[in-house]
């Protein structure tokens, strides 16, 4: 394990350079070239280019690109009647989709939390959407949801909570709702994971503690679980508000928008104008459209978990 | 002291309650999907649904491997996912490892990039990275979509992995360097061994993102025969329409075996990697 394997003393100038390129301040980035190179061709060029189309018109057979300033975004918000629609859902969407996500994963991770039998069934129980493709999971869900030979209408009607068959995904009134569904049930099982390790956290003497001191279970609640859990319940809330509010997968799978595009989101708008339609440019401006209102989002995120780190 | 029996009683029932309630919203589908792969065409279109086939039949399974490219599907998106996790895995133990050992300029900005890289609309990168793959013929290739994986895999799973080569004594690889190792060798002998649950994280996450990944894949790949599962399946739904539930939810089970086996092995450390920098502990 000697390093003086070089017994012949090297040129001046190739020393020099040898000695600088072993020095501890490049050293690091031997170890990140070569991570650091794709990243940046493969995020930041996509990201810029992605913005620089927004303001063109880009022809995808003849390559032609011809700037166009604003005049794509000035189309979409005056002229598209899609657009406003796709926005809204895409708000209700979200909003509802990470409410109810976190709700159910700290319901669920309470649950976990306490030292009961079989917990590690539920427990895998509970996480296993996590490995179901969002195509099978709307597939799966699809026929569920099925008016004629779905289960979903089949129980409500046993049960007698409805009277005649619903089409779920077919029925504007519930078609936006039933996608949702699949969305918090793909997003649930991150969300009991952050939760239930946010918990796990929480000594158990500060439970006994809190009882001793005479706090109720709601009290325990309320002054102790809510504020340990603070920070991972952040971070669990900006990344579901993040991935539901970019999500295409199984909305493409399930309604593919329809019916009358009451389950139309911007992503899926962005995407059939690029493939469809063709419309680059056009649909570039509403990918831009959706970073411009992730910006808040992507930037508590980021600030959130350098600061735990630091 | 009864008081307090009670009260514990009335909780474990309570969350016996809820998890039987969440577990079947989330259990359910699978359970759905997997019986049904074993049943045959009446059962399938009955007024009653069936949850377990009375007579079980192995029809779908055969149909879908012998009469469909499923097959085929299964092992393009087994190599597009295996080429994949081993690209992530080299590239990402670098880098996770110069951030966790290093101090150098740009270190904070490139850890806000992998933080945020993450997070843009799948589509705003879709159709640049389309563009640009086209022009370099990489459209229609397994290369084009594992070069756009591994990029999705690798800002979360180097940060990731920095956050649990950080709970990785320095001084391990220090001792073994004074005992004469150079650094490569005291990466490889001393730090990787004990980094592995980690590093097995990663390859979980970027297999999984490679495996079930949709909108690229439906994107860039024009031959049939090219297709992996999560395309493969949607496709094989298109044409053949909502008529043959078996078999999709044979195709269905297919694609999640591989993802749960792999699942069920790495959980503890999937889990402890995800959460190794959101909490502190």
């Amino acid at each position: 394990m000697s390093t003086k394997t070089l017994s012949v003393p090297l040129p001046e100038g190739l020393e020099r350079l040898s000695r600088r390129l072993s020095n501890r301040h490049i050293t690091p980035y031997y170890y990140l070239l070569p991570t650091v190179i794709p990243l940046l061709l493969l995020t930041v060029y996509p990201l810029l280019r992605g913005i620089y189309l927004a303001f063109t018109q880009y022809n995808l057979y003849n390559k032609d690109t011809t700037l166009v300033g604003t005049f794509n975004f000035i189309e979409l918000t005056t002229n598209d009647t899609l657009f406003w629609g796709a926005l809204a859902n895409n708000i209700i969407w979200t909003v509802g989709i990470v409410f109810i996500t976190y709700m159910l994963g700290l319901f669920t991770s309470i649950a976990l939390n306490e030292n009961i039998p079989l917990r590690g069934l539920f427990r895998g129980l509970a996480l296993i959407p996590w490995v179901c493709p969002a195509v099978v999971a709307a597939l799966t869900w699809r026929w569920i949801f099925d008016p004629h030979f779905g289960m979903l209408n089949y129980a409500l009607m046993e049960i007698g909570l409805i009277d005649r068959q619903i089409g779920w995904l077919g029925d504007k009134n519930t078609a936006l709702a039933a996608t949702m569904v699949v969305a918090i049930w793909k997003l649930l099982p991150f969300s009991v994971v952050m939760l239930l390790a946010g918990l796990q956290t929480v000594p158990e003497e500060l439970y006994e503690a809190g009882a001793i001191d005479g706090a109720g279970v709601l009290g325990r609640f309320r002054y102790i679980t809510v504020p340990l859990l603070n920070r991972v319940g952040k971070i669990a809330i900006l990344l579901t508000t993040i991935w539901a509010f970019n999500h295409f997968d199984s909305v493409y799978v399930l309604t593919g928008g329809g019916p009358g595009d009451t389950t139309m989101l911007l992503s899926i708008m962005s995407y059939l104008n690029a493939f469809r339609f063709f419309k680059i440019g056009y649909a570039s401006a509403v990918g831009v459209v959706m970073l411009i209102l992730l910006l808040l989002p992507i930037t508590l995120y980021t600030r959130q978990v350098l600061e735990d780190v630091e | 002291m009864e008081q307090f029996v009670r009260r514990r009683l009335v909780r474990y029932v309570l969350a016996y309650a809820w998890l039987l309630i969440i577990s079947t919203f989330t259990a359910f589908p699978f359970l759905w999907m997997l019986t049904s792969s074993f049943k045959a065409r009446p059962e399938i279109f009955t007024r009653i649904p069936v949850l377990f086939p009375k007579e079980p039949t192995l029809a779908n399974y055969n149909y879908v491997l012998t009469e469909t490219p499923a097959g085929r599907y299964f092992l393009n998106s087994l190599y597009i996912a295996t080429v994949t996790t081993l690209l992530a895995l080299v590239l990402t133990t670098l880098g996770a490892y110069a951030l966790s050992r290093f101090q150098f300029r740009m270190r904070r900005s490139l850890g806000v990039w992998l933080i945020a890289g993450q997070m843009f609309p799948g589509v705003l990168m879709l159709i640049p990275l389309f563009v640009t793959l086209t022009r370099l013929n990489l459209v229609n290739t397994y290369a084009g979509l594992i070069i756009v994986y591994t990029m999705g895999a690798l800002p979360f799973s180097t940060w990731m992995l920095k956050g649990y080569f950080d709970t990785v004594p320095r001084e391990l690889e220090d001792s073994a360097m004074i005992d004469g190792c150079s650094r490569v060798g005291a990466i490889r002998r001393v730090f990787l061994p004990v980094a592995a649950p980690g590093i097995a994280a990663v390859a979980l996450f970027a297999f999984t993102i490679a495996w079930q990944e949709f909108m690229f894949a439906l994107t860039m790949m024009k031959d049939q025969e090219k297709y992996p599962l999560s395309v493969g399946i949607n496709f094989f739904v298109g044409i053949a329409g909502s008529v043959v539930w078996g078999n999709i939810m044979a195709m269905a089970v297919l694609i999640i075996v591989p993802g749960l086996i792999f699942f069920l092995f790495l959980q503890r450390y999937m889990i402890s990697g995800l959460t190794a920098g959101a909490v502190k502990g």
